[in-house]
């Protein structure tokens, strides 16, 4: 009797533990459509360590790839933040391709970035450069950049990469002249590259602006990551907003973000602001 | 900071405890690991990476050589020889042997990896090279068509449904699915892992309990002939293990099974073909950093989680400084001493251990391998997915034992398969 006393006890503190605990904290998904290792899943880490600071329970999904996170986030029944890029919806057959936006989904800007073109530290006029140029099938990376760039230099040839850690052994194993990335930043304050970049919109670092350079000025030049929400009420969208917001301001991402005022400044704007960008770059 | 070289140290037990885990690499560590690890200084870092993938690359031995598990695709080579080793050797005598050999091959990677970052960084380049990885994937190809354990006949059937099954789900590159058939849960492909630890573990446990006892038969120590040739078998293999350690991707993992085939030409016993195997693969789990330090170009899955964190912290290469080699000589010995020792005279209780228990242990490591299936799943949301092919797999796995069917054929080339299109691909955009 003492024993079945004892189990219907430790049951009980056990199922009413476990209750408060569900109670105390609200439970969000992060799901993002990226493998470990890239940027913007170390930056989630981040995010997932300042939300669960503020009480959240997050449960972090580095699903691999797109068309993973939409079975995903299609299927769950949490409230879901979703990681997603500005560059799936440029492309009307793209499994990505979910439409923009809403004022009623949208969540924030994770971080902005341009495409920076690089040669070797050494070569003078990286648009004269003939040879391999190493690119990523980016969804983000238009079209247009790559195309007008040959159209500038006929003698190049556009070699496909997975992603920017293949480009970057290409470029130093001298197996493609020219880069086109997303990352390329580090690699110029390592002194590998020597790189172009301008987002079309801002100059960020006083860098030749490529985009004039090609005598095209469209404004799709920025790669954005957002996020939007599924099954999360608008107060706990508000609340999760402003946690974010807070998360990204911290000392940790700021510094994962090199420095990069500007990337921040998108970031903290309003979310109509943020919205608005988004749009911007997706064109008509 | 005594606590964040209390950090490091805690890295020797870690890797330990996870070589013998089936399923728990060095990456799975990583993120396991990363709010532990994150904030440490960048030399404490590497220290704690290079400690976990030499306590790693010893202890996942023990495990294959008592039962037979493989802790991951690197072991393969004494699975192949175990028999023999057991026949011929007591598993004290094999344990013992096999971590000289890993000692060896970590200090032959560790004085290569020293001369890459030092002197021969700007003549390895060549290495990061797609036509050098478009080699090494036609070469496992081949190896595994002419897999002289099977019929070729068989291998021909094996190795195109590895590469069909390997090519299901989205491409990252083409940015299209294939085979998915409009299948959502197919879309992050059939994962090879679970696979791999049902069709080379399983077989494996049900045999464990009906050969433990014949395992206990002490042999006589080997003779210095025999020790001499180990040193030498032990020296070929660190010294092909600190080059082929360097191809990207493939490199690590396949230097043990080079090795062991580079090997056989020599007409070593099955031990010295262990002992290469093993060496190599110490020597290069050990140079893998060399281009991550001299280029910051990260070649295996774990060095990407590793360079993502430190590079998050703003790291590049610049940091790399005398004081970074000087660290991880210092981590590296000591994790070879306590690796080595943990890997005999722990070796040795827990044979003890192993012999004495019933066949409780048999479902301990089965509740293991499901464990750790769940975890690899977790970080995906594949959890589905990854049991129905662990236990297809353990279907599959007694249909081979019945018909005495090597699986090797059908998971390498499934497991490169992606690999196989990408860098095809792009010999198409370099070349033609």
């Amino acid at each position: 009797m003492k024993v079945k006393n004892f189990i219907v006890t430790t049951m009980a503190t056990w199922f009413f533990a476990a209750s408060s605990l569900a109670f105390a904290e609200q439970k969000i998904n992060l799901v993002l459509p990226m493998s470990p290792g890239g940027g913007t899943a170390a930056l989630s880490k981040f995010v997932e360590r300042h939300l669960e600071a503020d009480g959240y329970d997050v449960n972090l999904q580095l699903v691999g790839n797109v068309a993973n996170a939409k079975r995903i986030f299609e299927r769950t029944n949490v409230p879901t933040v979703v990681a997603w890029e500005n560059g799936y919806l440029l492309e009307e057959d793209h499994i990505g391709n979910i439409g923009a936006p809403t004022s009623d989904d949208f969540f924030n800007i994770w971080f902005w970035a341009p495409f920076y073109v690089c040669a070797s530290p050494d070569v003078e006029d990286v648009l004269s450069v003939s040879g391999n140029v190493g690119v990523n099938p980016h969804p983000s990376l238009p079209h247009w950049v790559v195309d007008s760039y040959v159209e500038k230099n006929p003698d190049i040839n556009p070699v496909t990469y997975t992603n920017s850690g293949e480009i970057k052994s290409a470029l130093v194993s001298g197996e493609v002249d020219v880069v086109i990335s997303d990352r390329a930043l580090a690699w110029e304050n390592e002194g590998i590259a020597k790189c172009h970049y301008n987002t079309g919109t801002t100059t960020v670092s006083g860098l030749p602006p490529f985009a004039n350079a090609l005598d095209n000025d469209s404004a799709s030049f920025s790669l954005i990551v957002y996020s939007f929400t599924v099954n999360m009420d608008d107060e706990t969208r508000r609340d999760a907003q402003k946690a974010f917001k807070s998360a990204l301001r911290s000392d940790d991402v700021v510094d994962f973000f090199e420095g990069r005022g500007a990337d921040q400044t998108a970031m903290q704007l309003p979310e109509e602001e943020q919205l608005r960008f988004i749009e911007s770059t997706l064109g008509n | 900071m005594s606590t964040e070289i209390l950090i490091v140290l805690l890295a020797i037990p870690i890797g330990i405890i996870a070589g013998m885990m089936p399923g728990v690499s060095t990456t799975v560590i990583l993120l396991l690991t990363f709010p532990l690890i994150y904030n440490l200084p960048f030399d404490l870092i590497f220290a704690f990476y290079i400690s976990v993938a030499i306590c790693t690359q010893f202890s996942s031995s023990v495990i294959a050589i008592y039962a037979g598990i493989p802790g991951d695709i690197t072991v393969l080579p004494v699975l192949k020889e175990r028999n023999n080793l057991l026949k011929e050797f007591s598993i004290k005598e094999n344990l013992y042997r096999t971590a000289v050999a890993s000692a060896i091959g970590t200090c032959i990677g560790f004085s290569l990896l020293v001369a890459f970052v030092y002197f021969l960084g700007p003549y390895s380049i060549f290495l990061l090279r797609s036509e050098v990885l478009f080699s090494i994937i036609l070469i496992v190809l081949v190896v595994c068509l002419f897999w002289q354990k099977n019929k070729i006949l068989i291998n021909f059937l094996l190795v195109p449904i590895g590469i069909l099954i390997g090519t299901i789900g989205f491409n990252n590159l083409l940015l299209k699915d294939f085979f998915t058939f409009g299948n959502p849960i197919l879309y992050g492909g059939i994962p090879v892992l679970p696979a791999f630890i049902a069709l080379y573990a399983f077989p494996n446990l049900i045999k464990l309990n009906k050969d433990k006892k014949s395992f206990i038969v002490e042999q006589p120590p080997m003779n210095s002939d025999k020790k001499n040739k180990i040193m030498s078998s032990s020296i070929l293999g660190g010294s092909v293990g600190s080059f082929s350690g360097l191809v990207p991707i493939l490199g690590s993992v396949s230097s043990s099974n080079i090795a062991y085939w580079i090997s056989g030409s020599f007409k070593f016993s099955s031990l010295e073909k262990v002992a290469a195997s093993e060496a190599s693969n110490s020597a290069a789990f050990v140079v893998v950093l060399a281009p991550l330090l001299l280029f910051g170009i990260a070649i295996i899955p774990s060095e990407v989680i590793l360079l993502e964190m430190l590079s998050s912290r703003g790291w590049t290469i610049n940091f790399v400084t005398k004081e970074t080699l000087l660290v991880l000589f210092f981590i590296s010995s000591i994790s070879v001493i306590l690796g080595y020792y943990a890997c005999t005279t722990l070796a040795k209780h827990m044979v003890t251990f192993i012999i004495n228990t019933g066949q409780w242990l048999i479902w301990c490591f089965f509740l293991t391998l499901l464990i750790n299936v769940y975890i690899l799943s977790s970080y995906t949301s594949e959890v589905e997915i990854y049991f129905t092919v662990f236990f297809i797999c353990v279907f599959l796995s007694i249909f081979f034992e019945n018909k005495k069917i090597d699986p090797l054929p059908l998971i390498f080339p499934w497991a490169i398969a992606e690999q196989l299109i990408a860098v095809t691909y792009r010999m198409k955009d370099l070349h033609f």
